[in-house]
């Protein structure tokens, strides 16, 4: 039986929860079967995938480098960084700890849009999970739509506009 | 164990695959040049932003511009059969890579955008075979 998201962070939180190796690997059968039925279709804010990449070491780069870009503009309409590409290395690995959901979507490239009428940024994650992935870049990757080939997938979140990260940058 | 050490690192490593184009500029693809092909620029820090979204599958440079076509790619959808050109001015150093690009244009309007920067000369020299 797997414990619910909130239970696995109040028990990292103190320290009960060691590397469970078995835990991850049915988190991320389970992660799997979900992705691939998702397919195609864009997942929401509050959604649990999103809610873990919201925290995750490469939306924190992207989130960074929105602040950095737009520091001394005024007017932030059409404010946008598209394309920028989280790669889930060997240093995000351990950053991203017994995170399952982290580690399964791996590498993926992020837009950020600032949508002005409710003034939050607007996160939309792009991932390509192929078998040169999977089998860690010794298999090819194949597009036929079939088994074994690539999948992508699109996550979306967003969040309000925090001013105050302007002066910090 | 290396069953574990497979699946626990299935993601690690970047899946992305970068070919330098010219300076800060690379062609960067995700999907082993399948449909997600773009140009990036790669940042102080290492990281790369975007410049030409998806899917370039033609590009040719001098040392001030690079020249791309591109189907247009609504992800993870399809590629459309339409070939936009684009003009991309190389920018050293900067935050904003995406400034000055000319394009979307129609053949006529790059060939004449082409003429009046005086790099008619500037031909594809390289040229990806994508699954459409």
């Amino acid at each position: 039986m797997l414990l619910p998201q909130s239970q696995i962070r109040q028990k990292r939180k103190i320290g009960e929860l060691t590397l469970n190796i078995l835990l991850i690997n049915k988190r991320k059968i389970e992660i799997s079967m979900r992705t691939l039925e998702l397919e195609k279709i864009e997942n929401k804010d509050d959604d649990e995938i999103a809610d873990a990449m919201r925290n995750s070491d490469g939306i924190s780069k992207v989130r960074d480098f929105f602040y950095k870009k737009y520091k001394n503009t005024k007017k932030l309409k059409g404010a946008s960084v598209t394309d920028y590409d989280s790669s889930f290395g060997i240093k995000q690995f351990f950053k991203a700890g017994l995170d399952p959901i982290e580690q399964y979507v791996g590498t993926f490239k992020v837009n950020v849009y600032y949508d002005e009428k409710s003034n939050t940024l607007e996160y939309t994650i792009q991932n390509t999970t192929s078998m040169t992935s999977a089998f860690y870049h010794a298999s090819p990757s194949y597009d036929t739509g079939g088994p074994m080939s690539n999948y992508y997938q699109t996550y979306k979140f967003s969040e309000k506009l925090d001013s105050t990260k302007f002066k910090k940058k | 164990m290396l069953l574990y050490a497979i699946s626990l690192s299935s993601c690690i490593g970047s899946e992305f695959q970068r070919e330098k184009i010219t300076d800060n500029y690379y062609l960067i693809t995700t999907d082993n040049y399948n449909k997600d092909i773009y140009i990036g620029y790669k940042l102080k820090t290492g990281d790369f932003v975007g410049v030409l979204p998806s899917t370039v599958f033609s590009i040719g440079n001098n040392e001030k511009y690079i020249v791309a076509k591109q189907h247009p790619f609504v992800f993870p959808v399809k590629v459309d059969s339409t070939i936009n050109y684009y003009i991309i001015p190389i920018i050293r150093d900067t935050l904003f890579p995406e400034n000055g690009i000319l394009g979307p244009l129609t053949l006529e309007e790059f060939q004449m955008k082409k003429e009046e920067l005086g790099i008619i000369n500037v031909n594809f020299s390289k040229n990806i075979s994508i699954n459409k």
